[in-house]
């Protein structure tokens, strides 16, 4: 550069060599940093955390991406809770009930019906267990009779061996199972 | 050869191409700090400022869309926005040239009096004068010498007993002071073509 100044003409330097590091893809305060761990290792460079550190707008917004995300589980954990809480009075119910019926079910076909480990599979286990007791019921006949008791082994004792009611249950299971015998 | 792009074509160039924005600076760099040395009265301001402008151009170059203006009243439109941050805060920050890792130089001792002949004082004087009230006395007094009477700053020193450089010192932060005074007042410095 043609001037008078020695100050222009320093300034040309460093901002040729400056557009040249960065068009060549080296961020500039990156080299910065560089060259500062470089001097205090004395000599080996340390791998350079703010060349990948993304710029200050993008970490804002990543900033802003997660408190709304966050907001966002917030609420639904909080709906989500709400709903349950509302329904959570009649699934409670209908939990008792549905017990009630899944260990007769469980009782009277064990091997069918999984026990249910959580809310989410109850509703799965009350149809198969109304669909265990309405196919017991039809097969004894006894549609109006309550609840078995939920440890009674129940229909499927009365159901295949009704003579043998009185008997205990135990032994009812094991002659069941000896019968074929 | 003379490069007989325009500066709006030298700017698009430059995202690229480090030779054209090496051009752009070569073509208005003294016209940026002759700008930038009548309005602040400094020499140190005026670099420092000058630097800053061309960094944040470069820096900023990616944004700038060609919409039929001459590429320099980009610039200056950066020189500008840096001019009021400078007299909104009373000092020029270095975030571009750190941004692009450049080094922050001070300015050499020979340049103060370059600089200084770019300032035209004589439309101001009056005010100058008025102002210099309201500095502190080794200022006031390097800042009658150098400005008032012009001596040179050798003449400066030996009068105030003190080194050149310190005889500088004394009159650059005076210079600083006056024309945040005068920005406050509403003198307007000599104003002079841009682009």
């Amino acid at each position: 550069m043609n001037t008078r100044f020695h100050f222009l003409q320093r300034l040309d330097d460093d901002l040729h060599e400056a557009a040249v590091r960065e068009i060549a893809g080296h961020g500039g305060g990156a080299v910065v940093v560089a060259d500062r761990s470089e001097a205090r290792s004395g000599g080996d460079p340390v791998p350079d955390l703010a060349s990948r550190r993304p710029p200050r707008r993008e970490r804002r917004w990543r900033g802003l991406v997660a408190a709304g995300v966050s907001l966002l589980v917030v609420a639904g954990g909080i709906g989500f809770i709400v709903q349950n809480g509302g329904v959570g009075t009649r699934a409670a119910k209908d939990a008792t009930s549905v017990i009630g019926i899944g260990r007769r079910a469980e009782a009277s076909a064990t091997a069918e019906v999984p026990a249910a480990p959580g809310l989410g599979q109850v509703a799965p286990v009350t149809g198969q267990a109304s669909g265990n007791l309405s196919r017991r019921s039809s097969l004894n006949g006894d549609a109006g009779v309550p609840a078995v008791p939920a440890t009674s082994p129940g229909p499927a004792t009365q159901g295949s061996f009704g003579t043998e009611a009185s008997g205990s249950r135990w032994a009812t299971a094991r002659s069941a199972r000896r019968w074929p015998d | 050869v003379p490069d007989e792009r325009t500066d709006s074509e030298l700017l698009i160039a430059s995202r690229g191409d480090a030779e054209a924005f090496t051009e752009l600076y070569r073509r208005h760099a003294e016209d940026l700090l002759r700008y930038f040395a009548r309005r602040t009265l400094d020499p140190e301001t005026a670099a420092e400022l000058t630097s800053e402008t061309f960094a944040e151009a470069f820096a900023s170059r990616m944004s700038y869309v060609d919409e039929g203006v001459n590429g320099v009243a980009w610039i200056y439109g950066i020189a500008r926005h840096r001019l009021g941050r400078f007299f909104r805060s009373g000092r020029v920050d270095a975030s571009a040239r750190r941004k692009l890792g450049m080094p922050e130089r001070d300015l050499p001792q020979e340049d103060y009096e370059r600089i200084e002949d770019l300032i035209d004082f004589a439309p101001i004087r009056a005010a100058l004068i008025e102002a210099l009230a309201g500095l502190n006395p080794s200022q006031r007094d390097a800042m009658q010498l150098r400005v008032v009477e012009g001596l040179p700053y050798p003449e400066v020193a030996k009068r105030l007993t003190c080194s050149e450089d310190n005889a500088r010192q004394r009159v650059s932060r005076g210079l600083r002071r006056v024309a945040l005074v005068l920005q406050r007042q509403g003198v307007q410095p000599p104003t002079e073509v841009e682009a």
